[in-house]
């Protein structure tokens, strides 16, 4: 169900050898599908990682590109001539000489900052302990005279009625909400297509079906993307990285060299979760994955992962990502949950059991083993307090070992802009408290899983109650919004009432904000 | 059939039969089918997100099961295929008895295969050779 532009191609160099990779991948990814699978080496023991999220959040990938340091090779495009190197290790990352300071690290014992410690004194030493560390630990070093090639450093100002930040479903609904009232919209996103997480769900999505229900999450995508390009009045910037959120409601984001400013009377944040992590033994080896980041490999680029998976998770993203494996043709050897039972949607289940995938419950991952990248993982009972039951060990052959454990807010912007921030964990970490109608500071709004993870419907319910109460509040209504508002409001509630609806009804019990909002008072134009 | 046992947030198939076959009060409930209004459409097993639903037909002694398959390769009219049950337990060989295209319905297809009768209500998935 997905077709892949396979005709244009590109070739870029990687430390001195021609690369071939079609136009619209990233470095990262065709560095993959080349075979590459050490990215860089760790700082303090020179442990090889590979990348781990494939979105820009864990910097495993980072490489210098084109003489500029630190780039997250994940997240920039090919281009043709493009020169790419890796960072860290020596004299290469493949076999890097110092990599013994791993073996002999637990001998050292190098304590965490020693360096702020021993590597000041005598203080005219200090610049020289400075290069040799940054060389060690592979940041990287700057270009010795500035870089000719890129263009001018410039600066965009922008006044507008609402921004938003993050153009996943949450985002997108809001934008058309505002869009289709507001005289000036702005939708702001980090990766250089709309449609946030929906981009890699090629399954059908649950919920109700006057909401997309039976529609897969690629298509919900391009209809929304399609939407937005129709209003006129709603800008939207890609691949610009908010990076904070100033006084008076100044949103300052960066579009490679350029800076935003955009200064939004109402900012609705949008910005979506986290992939969270496992800790065991070598969970640092490449093979070992974000589930986000293996879908974004298959569904967004059309490369093959790995033969033989092992995922850990049975929440819906774990289950659904087990499918979507079989159905790129890799074997998964196994499922493991750490709970006494699975996670998600049992018809999500049923799907790869019919498929002949055993699905161990009270199990885990203990460690993963292999030469540089994973060749296979130790998998363990659990008992009741999750420790390991000594003999229940059990290992497997596997090239890939994908992390589906839960995701965390995206709390940073709301924070940023005043929010008061409160860690619930049936909401999946830290998030803001707010009014019925999702304001969580004066004229700052969330929606979608920043505000707590739950699923897309929810998301786009969220996005259309902050979309249109941004836009009634600064008197664009139109007839009958009332309504609508309280009718979304409604439908939201229904479909938190079941049994899946539980856990997060506990939760928005302890976040919400005791006044309600008013709505239908203009806010002072300053 | 419907195989959808827990109380999602769903309502796909109440809302894309057109006879009213299924009954689903709210959202949340789990759909019923009245067979009696029910005419094999097949509308439901078509949309299901869960890919929950199966069409069971019997005629002369022969079963029919058509379920939803996202794989590839698609599996041709009289190719035999591997059936598992729901536990991905090999039943034995089946014959594909008709295919409705993933094009035809954005990408899923239903195949229809022919099972001996008391695979009926076993039968829930295939596997095809070279995939």
């Amino acid at each position: 169900m997905l077709t892949f532009d396979r005709e244009s191609r590109v070739i870029f160099h990687f430390e001195g050898k021609p690369i071939e990779a079609y136009a619209k991948e990233t470095v990262a990814a065709a560095l993959y599908a080349n075979g590459l699978r050490t990215f860089s080496r760790s700082m303090k023991y020179h442990r090889p990682r590979g990348f781990f999220c494939a979105i820009g959040r864990c910097s495993a990938c980072m490489m210098t590109v084109d003489n500029v340091p630190n780039v997250r090779t994940c997240m920039v495009n090919v281009k043709e001539g493009m020169r790419v190197t890796r960072q860290s290790g020596f004299p290469n990352a493949d076999h890097d000489l110092l990599s013994v300071m791993d073996k002999l690290g637990f001998y050292f014992s190098l304590a965490s900052g020693f360096y702020h410690r021993k590597l000041i004194r005598p203080a005219f030493l200090r610049q020289t302990y400075l290069k040799i560390l940054t060389k060690f630990v592979g940041l990287g070093r700057l270009p010795a005279k500035e870089s000719t090639s890129k263009a001018e450093n410039s600066k965009l100002s922008m006044e507008t009625d609402v921004v938003i930040i993050g153009g996943g479903p949450a985002g997108l609904t809001a934008a058309l909400e505002a869009g289709k009232r507001c005289p000036n919209v702005v939708l702001i996103d980090d990766k250089r297509m709309l449609g946030g997480q929906l981009v890699k769900q090629t399954h059908r999505f649950f919920g109700d079906a006057r909401h997309y229900a039976g529609v897969r999450g690629i298509r919900i995508a391009e209809t929304l993307t399609k939407q937005i390009r129709e209003l006129p009045n709603v800008t939207t910037f890609l691949d610009s990285d908010v990076f904070g959120i100033y006084d008076r409601h100044i949103v300052a984001a960066a579009q490679e060299n350029r800076l935003l400013k955009i200064h939004g009377k109402k900012i609705i944040i949008a910005t979506g979760a986290y992939e969270r992590t496992l800790v065991f033994e070598n969970n640092d080896l490449p093979g070992v994955y974000g589930a986000g980041g293996v879908q974004t490999l298959m569904n967004t680029y059309g490369i093959k992962p790995g033969t033989k998976a092992l995922v850990v998770g049975t929440g819906n993203v774990g289950l659904i990502l087990s499918y979507q494996l079989l159905q790129a043709g890799v074997n998964v050897v196994a499922m493991v949950e750490a709970l006494p039972r699975i996670g998600g949607y049992l018809v999500h289940a049923a799907k790869v059991r019919r498929q002949g995938v055993e699905i161990l419950t009270s199990h885990t991952v203990i460690k993963a083993l292999g030469r540089g990248k994973v060749q296979s993982a130790i998998m363990a009972k659990i008992d009741n307090s999750f420790n390991p039951i000594p003999g229940t060990e059990r290992k497997v052959d596997c090239d890939l070992i994908c992390i589906a454990v839960g995701l965390t807010p995206t709390y940073e912007h709301a924070s940023q802009a005043g929010a008061q921030l409160q860690f619930v964990p049936e909401l999946g970490g830290f998030v803001a408290r707010r009014t019925k109608f999702m304001e969580v500071a004066d004229g700052v709004y969330v929606a979608g899983d920043v505000s707590g993870i739950e699923e897309a419907t929810t998301a786009m319910l969220e996005g259309q109650i902050v979309g249109l109460h941004a836009a009634l509040t600064l008197g664009y209504g139109l007839p009958s919004d009332e309504e609508k508002l309280e009718a979304w409001i409604k439908q939201l509630n229904d479909e938190r009432s079941g049994p899946f609806g539980e856990k997060i009804r506990r939760g928005l019990q302890n976040v919400m904000l005791p006044e309600d909002m008013k709505i239908g008072v203009k806010a002072t134009v300053s | 059939m419907i195989e959808c046992i827990e109380e999602i947030p769903c309502n796909s198939c109440a809302i894309a039969c057109k006879l009213g076959a299924i009954q689903m009060a709210t959202v949340n409930d789990i759909p019923k089918v009245d067979y009696d209004k029910c005419t094999g459409c097949m509308a439901c097993v078509m949309v299901c997100p869960g890919l929950a639903v199966f069409l069971l037909r019997a005629a002369n002694g022969v079963g029919y099961v058509t379920l939803p398959y996202e794989f590839l390769p698609i599996p041709k009219v009289g190719e035999q295929v591997k059936t598992l049950s729901r536990e991905g337990t090999v039943l034995g060989k089946s014959r594909v008895a008709r295919v409705l295209p993933p094009e035809r319905n954005d990408g899923t297809a239903l195949v229809t295969i022919e099972v001996p009768e008391d695979w009926l209500f076993e039968a829930r998935a295939i596997k095809v050779e070279g995939s």
